[in-house]
């Protein structure tokens, strides 16, 4: 990065979101709405949970026949369905802290570099917790990483990707990304209970014959911070920890929704915008586009 | 260092674009940068033949590394054929952008708007500033 470049962008504050709980076609509105604004030049950073839990499916993920057309509620009751935006595979949201992160990406590095900076930041905030993370791996391990890559009905939690944080062999973190017109959206899962056994759609049949499944927390490729931490930290701490380390990597916070007990209005042309994607994430013809 | 051929014209998304034999007529892909930026690309969306797309409307998607990125159609037009070996083998795009990897080709709605588009000195320059960052 140049000097020019460094003071200019270092100047850009990062606009931090209440924390919030939503369906899951309302989270993906808020995300894509972020990622618009983030064409215009802002950052932003927001924390948030998901009621009812959801299973999200990648953006060119093809949905298994046994669940193609059907209504989210018919797949289990109570549990919701959406496709993201984003790339990778399917995951179950359930017990979990998600992020999202949206900027220009050249004023970060670039998209690769902006997928760094947060997972960095990210493991900096758990440790600071106590979470015994693994060495994060990196771009160059290509050939263990491919398989994480590649599109199928796998849980994205089966497979780490370069750079994600995994602790005891185990994907603690998935993270996926969307890029258009110049800027970047980065989502992601942070595990507080592996029930991603549900989340995948190869193995295991997430329609309501396996009703006795979901209170599973199996021992599989992925891991929640329950099987790290004991006691676990109150969520709202976590959180405080990973948004101090993501705004202390991207620049100084410039709203007014830093606490996540604060009840502050996310600005008004996110509301906006979220709204005209939310009918897009509660069509079938998007969720079953695939 | 990405290659960048002198003969064709390119857009600040890292798309190419390559006149054909037909008058009016190009080949659209995405430049050897991207392909490096991206990562291997493991699933290329791309429209319908006939299809008309308004310049720099977005044609349709890659996905790579868990990352889906927009596509965008370099100049107004319809759409004539798309590359439908990318289907089965989306990774013909990192391997050979400017041939076997093209995407779809593309009748102009106005040819003059070719001469618009970025030079392979003004792209180079771009993605020059790009890497500095």
């Amino acid at each position: 990065m140049t000097a020019r470049r460094a003071r200019a962008y270092r100047g850009s504050p990062c606009v931090v979101l209440p924390w919030a709980v939503a369906d899951g076609a309302r989270n993906m509105a808020v995300d894509e709405a972020m990622l618009e604004l983030a064409a215009g030049g802002s950052t932003l950073l927001r924390f948030y949970g998901w009621e009812p839990w959801c299973l999200s499916l990648g953006r060119h993920q093809t949905a298994p026949d046994r669940l193609l057309g059907r209504s989210p509620h018919e797949l289990r009751p109570g549990v919701d369905a959406v496709r993201r935006p984003t790339g990778g595979r399917s995951v179950f949201h359930g017990p979990e802290i998600t992020y999202a992160f949206a900027c220009p990406a050249r004023a970060w590095g670039g998209p690769r570099a902006v997928l760094q900076t947060v997972h960095r930041a990210l493991a900096e905030g758990l440790r600071s917790v106590g979470v015994p993370l693994d060495t994060v791996q990196g771009n160059d391990e290509k050939t263990r990483f491919a398989e994480a890559s590649r599109i199928s009905g796998a849980s994205c939690f089966r497979d780490p990707a370069p750079g994600e944080l995994t602790a005891r062999g185990r994907k603690l973190v998935g993270s996926a990304q969307c890029r258009r017109r110049g800027s970047v959206l980065q989502h992601g899962s942070i595990l507080l209970e592996d029930r991603q056994r549900l989340g995948d759609l190869e193995g295991r049949d997430i329609g309501p014959d396996e009703g006795a499944a979901a209170g599973i927390s199996g021992k599989g490729p992925a891991i929640g911070l329950n099987e790290l931490l004991d006691p676990v930290p109150d969520t709202r701490l976590i959180v405080e920890r990973l948004m101090d380390s993501v705004v202390g990597a991207f620049g100084s916070p410039a709203a007014a929704a830093t606490d996540v007990s604060a009840e502050t209005a996310p600005p008004e042309a996110l509301i906006r915008l979220a709204a005209r994607y939310e009918p897009v994430h509660r069509s079938d013809a998007w969720l079953w586009n695939r | 260092m990405s290659d960048i051929p002198e003969d064709l014209r390119y857009t600040a998304e890292h798309e190419y674009v390559r006149e054909t034999d037909v008058d009016g007529e190009v080949l659209i892909g995405i430049t050897d940068y991207a392909q490096g930026e991206l990562g291997d690309v493991v699933y290329v969306e791309l429209p319908a033949p006939g299809e008309e797309f308004g310049q720099m409307e977005a044609f349709g998607t890659v996905e790579a590394v868990k990352t889906v990125s927009e596509l965008f159609c370099p100049a107004a037009g319809a759409i004539v054929a798309v590359n439908d070996a990318l289907e089965a083998d989306p990774g013909l795009v990192n391997s050979d952008p400017y041939g076997e990897g093209w995407m779809i080709r593309l009748e102009l709605e106005a040819p003059e708007d070719f001469n618009d588009l970025l030079t392979a000195e003004q792209y180079s320059a771009l993605v020059a500033d790009a890497d500095e960052i």
